[in-house]
């Protein structure tokens, strides 16, 4: 792509020339330097995800800067990794899951971030998650204990190792299915439930964990594979207790459902926005993410659903009620687990990554036992 | 010359759209970390868990082809011999299950095999069972799942056989003194073996590319070779690895098929010499005779001794036909249901009924327009398919070729491999052909997954088409086009539409394949359907699935309204 110049170029040569690191001083000049035109492919989560987005972040965004944003289903880490590699991404702002990041950085297969779009307070703010070089931390969001809150009644669950007493607390159980890897976070409710003390979680221990996971097996009703079937089984009565994303509970109760949820031992997890190599529209999509990094837009995103803002200026503009149901709440914060997915990818002992570990080591359990 | 013609345009989709993606997955599978290696193969070798799901997933294949047979043999039989007169909208009713979202459907199964579900509470309230069956998210589960979804295929070719059947021959036969069940093991079964071979290929070919019905109604020990493929290429993103699990499948399976494909094709020998060798043309020899002849006898003698009590067969096909046809209804009543709940989010029972979600659904332009792109796409690529597949299958049934079993197993095996591993290869393809996210990749994607459905369907057909009809044709003065047009054509429409049927729904219905080509204008219905159900599954799905099955009733009635006013001879 041919060097334009633009007023973002010119200052960015003047600040190498000058020397030093130089960050806009207020977002009111970082506003007017997302305008452009064409349009820009994002990713679509789809459901009541999608719709969040458009309104707190797309309509927005296209009011202001006249570029068009177009949202696109969105589709598994994997597709969108081979979508590269051909040299077509199927987005040009992308959403990965924490633990699929280190496959594309891996290859080489992420653009740096343009920081220089953003206000340097607002990557100050994201102090949960680092906004790194190659993606930008887009929410945060917790696998909770979830449980069917009438069935229970007055006792109900508050630790994962209440999964596993099915004395106290009567029914099916379930929990995400092994493939899904370190997304599910099955292997750390496990170790969790088997008493391991969360800051010795990392390694996992994956003999403990299927040992552990054999004590619950009997009285799992299904490995639920994605988050609407986590939701739906206790919906549906199928499953009395297990686990589910803090975003998926909400929403079925905002629909009406009555599942309760317990912030004891959540474990965080989050996803971040990158461009991939090849994007078409590139330029858009740093606007597009610089945009997301506001703490107006994260709180606008926020009040719709509830994933956690990863710009902590974010609470400034969220309202009370609404603060206390995010994941990085403080006083919830605490209470959780972040999931390490450095670990997750990192080559263990045997040559693998924790991620084709955790596969592997399932497909043995369920084949075996 | 001509006789190359005909089967041209099928070589040169299957190359394109198989051969070339095939290409593509082997490499794939040697490649690692951008070096060649063998490294994948040697560590599933090396794995013993991989022999165990190899066998798991053969062994499912072949269960549920033998259950599709049990089940689908009386039903085709019964509708093409007993009830002539309603087989043709009773046929179309056979496609209903193909009508609605893999998901959706699965959902329906769970409302009614669940441990609240219809059947349990059934059970329950009428004494049968204490407390609930485990009949979902147990193996049980799994076979419902996939032999729901496969029967058609079984049914569909084996009413085509049964159909064509000269009833002239079964009068000759009772009049030569045979008894209703001498009869049939006699004539009437050896007659639609073309057809049973058929769909039992049909059904184990599919049935080894399945993950997702198991996934989500069956146990979780029920961990087949797709799923193993598919979290690889999802999750991992380890595509060496899935490569070459696809590839073993693939080239086991095809390799086995094309050794015995004398025992295994259902083409006879060359239509010219169908007269002569009708007799023992089968392929065995020595040992397998021996043994076929052995069977036979004790089968014959069986069949006597069944005679006396074939008054039994009326009624026990007319129960065995209600409850499968119930069976192949049952979820999309369940659909139905849904599709009219005012619930807003999923529930079965649904706790009122509103036209809210045809509204939504309906009143979103983005899923209008994806309708209409699918709908289009779907059409076009089945008919691609419909006119390419019949003149492959015509060189194969009337051309006398030497590699025509070869040729058939081609356009088959194609069905072996997980439409995940295809989809990468013709991926790749199509960005390196500049086709991605254009209406020629759709086209072209679309059109390979139907091409093996109506090569299998038209070749059973054209098999039991009577040859001597057309040659009277020509005898009359007809050139042999003019005879086929206006002679063979006609008999072959019933076979014609199911061949149609099935490549559009393959087309329609296709999510994988739609995943990889799709493109901000070019987004199938399918892929806006599993993005909704991703996060929460709303019943939007189930009004996809009820307005297909209003468009197949209108058509349905369409066609017999026609064929009354025509005053068509059945």
């Amino acid at each position: 792509m041919p060097l334009k110049l633009t007023r973002r170029t010119f200052l960015g040569g003047a600040a190498l020339a000058g020397g030093g690191r130089f960050t806009f001083p207020a977002p009111v000049i970082a506003g007017s330097t997302l305008k452009g035109n064409g349009t820009v492919v994002v990713h679509d989560g789809g459901g009541s995800m999608g719709i969040a987005q458009l309104k707190a972040y797309s309509e927005p965004f296209e009011a202001e800067t006249g570029i068009k944003v177009i949202h696109q289903p969105g589709v598994a880490s994997g597709v969108q990794l081979a979508a590269v590699l051909a040299g077509a991404p199927k987005h040009d702002v992308a959403l990965l899951s924490g633990g699929a990041i280190a496959n594309f950085e891996k290859d080489k297969l992420l653009l740096p971030i343009d920081y220089d779009l953003w206000a340097g307070k607002d990557r100050e703010g994201y102090d949960v998650v680092a906004a790194e070089t190659n993606y930008a931390p887009a929410m945060i969001y917790s696998m909770l204990i979830a449980y069917e809150a009438e069935r229970l009644g007055s006792r109900t669950p508050s630790t994962w190792a209440d999964l596993w007493n099915s004395r106290d607390f009567p029914g099916r159980r379930t929990l995400a299915t092994g493939t899904n890897a370190a997304d599910g976070a099955t292997y750390e409710i496990a170790l969790l439930a088997d008493g391991v003390p969360p800051e010795r979680l990392y390694p996992l221990d994956w003999k403990r964990a299927f040992r552990s996971l054999d004590n619950l097996r009997s009285n799992v009703v299904k490995w639920w594979a994605s988050g609407a079937e986590s939701v739906q089984l206790q919906v549906d009565r199928q499953a009395t207790v297990g686990s589910a994303w803090n975003g998926r509970i909400d929403g079925a109760n905002d629909q009406g459902a009555r599942i309760g949820k317990s912030w004891n031992q959540g474990i965080l997890q989050w996803a971040a926005w990158a461009v991939p190599k090849g994007a078409e529209n590139s330029e858009n999509a740093q606007k597009y993410i610089a945009y997301m990094s506001r703490p107006e837009p994260q709180a606008r995103f926020s009040e719709l659903i509830t994933y956690g803002p990863t710009n902590a200026r974010a609470f400034e503009h969220l309202s009370k009620h609404r603060a206390d149901l995010m994941p990085t709440a403080p006083g919830l914060k605490e209470r959780q687990i972040v999931q390490d997915y450095a670990f997750w990818n990192a080559v263990d002992a045997t040559g693998e990554t924790g991620l084709r570990r955790a596969i592997l080591e399932w497909e043995r359990w369920v084949a075996g036992g | 010359m001509k006789r190359l013609a005909l089967p041209l345009p099928g070589v040169v989709l299957l190359g394109a759209g198989y051969a070339l993606p095939m290409a593509i997955v082997v490499w794939m599978s040697l490649r690692h970390q951008g070096r060649w290696s063998t490294q994948a193969y040697t560590q599933i070798v090396h794995t013993p868990v991989f022999f165990g799901i190899f066998l798991k997933t053969l062994w499912m294949a072949f269960s549920v082809t033998g259950l599709c047979a049990l089940l689908g043999y009386p039903y085709a039989y019964f509708v093409a011999t007993r009830i002539r007169r309603y087989a043709a909208p009773i046929m179309m009713l056979v496609a209903i299950p193909y009508l609605t979202s893999i998901l959706i459907r699965s959902y329906s199964w769970i409302a009614i095999l669940g441990s609240f579900g219809i059947v349990n509470r059934l059970l329950i309230s009428i004494g049968l069972a204490s407390e609930p069956l485990p009949l979902v998210f147990s193996s049980f589960g799994s076979y419902v799942g996939m032999v729901h979804i496969l029967l058609p295929m079984m049914i569909l070719p084996l009413y085509g056989a049964l159909r064509r059947l000269d009833p002239a021959l079964i009068k000759a036969a009772q009049s030569l003194g045979g008894g209703p069940a001498t009869v049939f093991w006699t004539i009437v079964f050896p007659l639609s073996r073309p057809g049973l071979a058929a769909g039992c290929a049909l059904v184990f070919l599919c049935a080894l590319g399945f993950y997702i019905t198991p996934a989500m109604l069956g146990a979780p020990g029920d961990y087949l070779v797709a799923q193993a493929i598919e979290v690889r290429v999802s999750t991992l993103a380890d595509f060496d690895f899935a490569a070459a699990l696809a590839c073993i499948l693939f080239f086991g399976v095809s390799g086995f098929l094309v050794l015995f494909r004398r025992n295994v094709v259902p083409l006879g020998p060359a239509a010219n010499d169908r007269w002569q060798s009708r007799g023992g043309g089968d392929g065995l020899r020595g040992a397998g005779r021996y043994w076929r002849t052995a069977i036979d006898q004790v089968a014959v003698a069986l069949a006597r001794l069944c005679d006396a009590r074939a008054f039994l067969a009326s009624p026990f096909l007319l129960i065995l036909f209600a409850l499968v046809l119930l069976f192949l209804l049952a979820p999309m009543i369940v659909v139905i249901m849904i599709a009219f709940s005012n619930a807003p989010y999923l529930m079965f029972p649904p706790p009122g009924f509103s036209a809210r979600w045809f509204n939504s659904l309906l009143g979103d332009q983005r899923w209008r327009n994806a309708a209409v792109f699918s709908f289009s796409m779907a059409a076009l690529s089945a008919t691609t398919a419909s006119l390419v597949g019949t003149a492959y299958s015509i060189s194969l049934t009337r051309g006398a070729l030497r590699a025509r079993r070869i040729m058939w197993l081609a356009a088959i095996v194609p069905m072996i491999l997980p439409q995940i591993v295809l989809g990468i290869g013709l991926f790749f393809l199509a960005v390196a052909l500049n086709l991605n996210g254009t209406i020629a990749g759709f086209w072209l994607g679309f059109t390979v997954l139907g091409f093996p459905y109506v090569v299998i369907i038209m070749t059973a057909a054209l098999q039991n088409s009577d040859i001597d009809v057309e040659r009277a044709a020509v005898g009359l003065g007809a050139t042999p086009m003019a005879a086929f047009l206006t002679v063979t054509l006609p008999l072959l429409i019933p076979a014609l539409s199911s061949a149609f049927l099935f490549a559009f729904l393959a087309g329609f219905d296709d999510l994988v394949l739609s995943m990889f080509l799709s493109s901000p204008s070019k987004t199938p219905l399918a892929m806006l359907m599993w993005q909704d159900i991703h996060l929460e599954i709303s019943p939007k799905t189930a009004v996809v699935g009820a307005l297909q099955l209003a468009v197949l009733l209108a058509v349905s009635m369409l066609v017999v309204f026609l064929r009354k006013s025509k005053g068509a001879i059945e």
